[in-house]
């Protein structure tokens, strides 16, 4: 991330390029019209791509035409950065992009939606705090994600609420915040809880007052999972409180703050600090323009996520 | 006037936890450091952002990664 918190970075993607930002496994692995774009554009300019297992990562240059004129990968300098950016430039300089038809609308095979207007998106930040002695520096990192809830389950919710006493989170909720949002997303993608790796999930949720239309709560839950060698694991306790609006069926604030204790490796994220580690989450509601556009993670992994029992 | 005190030590205690819940969050959410790699106006949509390209006369800057750069790093 150091590379785009830099001024000049800033201030020339916005002003000579037009920034993108897109997962890979959509770029250049889910048939659809944005990897027949994507793919050959960066296979000629990134010769690792002619091994099919390896990753499109990185920083590419290109016209709209699917001219490349650059690639960089894992650059953290600045200065590299700036360099990459002239080089391509040059290039583009001798030889322009062609005017093209550029299809607009919804594609075919795309992952990259956003949630339905009735969906909830929930922001999910990780970190791991107090970070053990010695650990490594990738362990400093922010784990990010969406955490989408959806207008069946808020109904659920707001039904269950009506005897005014408390009750079971729904069990699509719970698990889907214990498979794919409980991991440990700090170094970079971990493997995703499988269901029978879920030792315990579960949340009681508590009427806390309503206002016209809105609904409060709190909820506290325990979570514990583990794979079956336990080399990797996770348990703890997750606490918040949300807001309901009744009438759109849709979570209108959430805040909830969880602390586990994590251990293990992942497959593409090693490095994780020795023994059990702190792991602290903490959720909001989120509204703006990424939380309106970018789906959780496991949906590009295509995991189970609506139903994740 | 019992049941009055009792009322206010509830939501005394209520008013106090969610202080505490709202700073626990706070402990976790990125610095505003941290998020200056959103003052970059980012695109999600790869055909709108080639048209916008094309229209504007400039390349395209593709930040590619495991997990949506704009979501999941």
């Amino acid at each position: 991330m150091t590379v785009f918190a830099d001024a000049g970075i800033i201030q020339r993607l916005n002003n000579e390029f037009v920034p993108f930002a897109g997962e890979r496994h959509e770029m250049s692995r889910r048939p659809s019209a944005i990897k027949d774009w994507f793919f050959p554009m960066a296979s000629s300019v990134n010769a690792r791509l002619a091994n099919p297992v390896t990753t499109s990562q990185g920083f590419y240059i290109a016209g709209a035409d699917g001219q490349a004129y650059g690639f960089y990968h894992n650059v953290r300098d600045p200065q590299r950065i700036q360099q990459f950016m002239n080089a391509s430039l040059t290039k583009l300089r001798a030889s322009p992009p062609k005017p093209v038809d550029i299809p607009q609308g919804p594609i075919a095979g795309a992952t990259n939606v956003g949630p339905a207007p009735t969906t909830s998106v929930i922001r999910v930040f990780e970190r791991i705090t107090p970070l053990p002695a010695g650990a490594h520096e990738t362990n400093t990192r922010v784990g990010r994600d969406h955490l989408w809830i959806f207008a069946d389950e808020v109904k659920a919710m707001l039904d269950a609420a009506k005897g005014g006493q408390p009750f079971a989170m729904p069990q699509n909720v719970v698990l889907r915040i214990a498979r794919f949002h409980l991991t440990d997303n700090i170094r970079g993608q971990p493997d995703r809880w499988r269901a029978e790796e879920v030792k315990k999930a579960a949340a009681t949720v508590k009427p806390a007052g309503c206002s016209g239309d809105r609904e409060r709560f709190t909820f506290s839950g325990e979570f514990a999972l583990q794979t079956a060698s336990n080399a990797r694991g996770l348990e703890g306790k997750l606490d918040g409180e949300f807001e309901l609006d009744a009438k759109a069926a849709k979570i209108v604030r959430f805040r909830a703050y969880g602390e586990t204790q994590a251990w293990g490796d992942h497959t593409h994220a090693r490095n994780s600090p020795a023994g059990k580690f702190p792991l602290v989450f903490a959720m909001v509601d989120a509204n703006d323009a990424s939380a309106k556009a970018v789906p959780p993670s496991s949906y590009y992994y295509q995991e189970p996520y609506k139903d994740p029992r | 006037m019992k049941r009055l005190a009792f009322v206010l030590l509830i939501a005394l205690l209520a008013l106090a936890n969610a202080q505490t819940l709202d700073q626990r969050i706070a402990g976790i959410l990125p610095k505003p450091e941290d998020e200056r790699w959103l003052q970059i106006n980012w695109q999600s949509d790869l055909m709108k952002a080639r048209a916008e390209a094309q229209r504007l006369g400039r390349p395209l800057f593709l930040w590619v990664m495991d997990g949506h750069p704009l979501a999941c790093t």
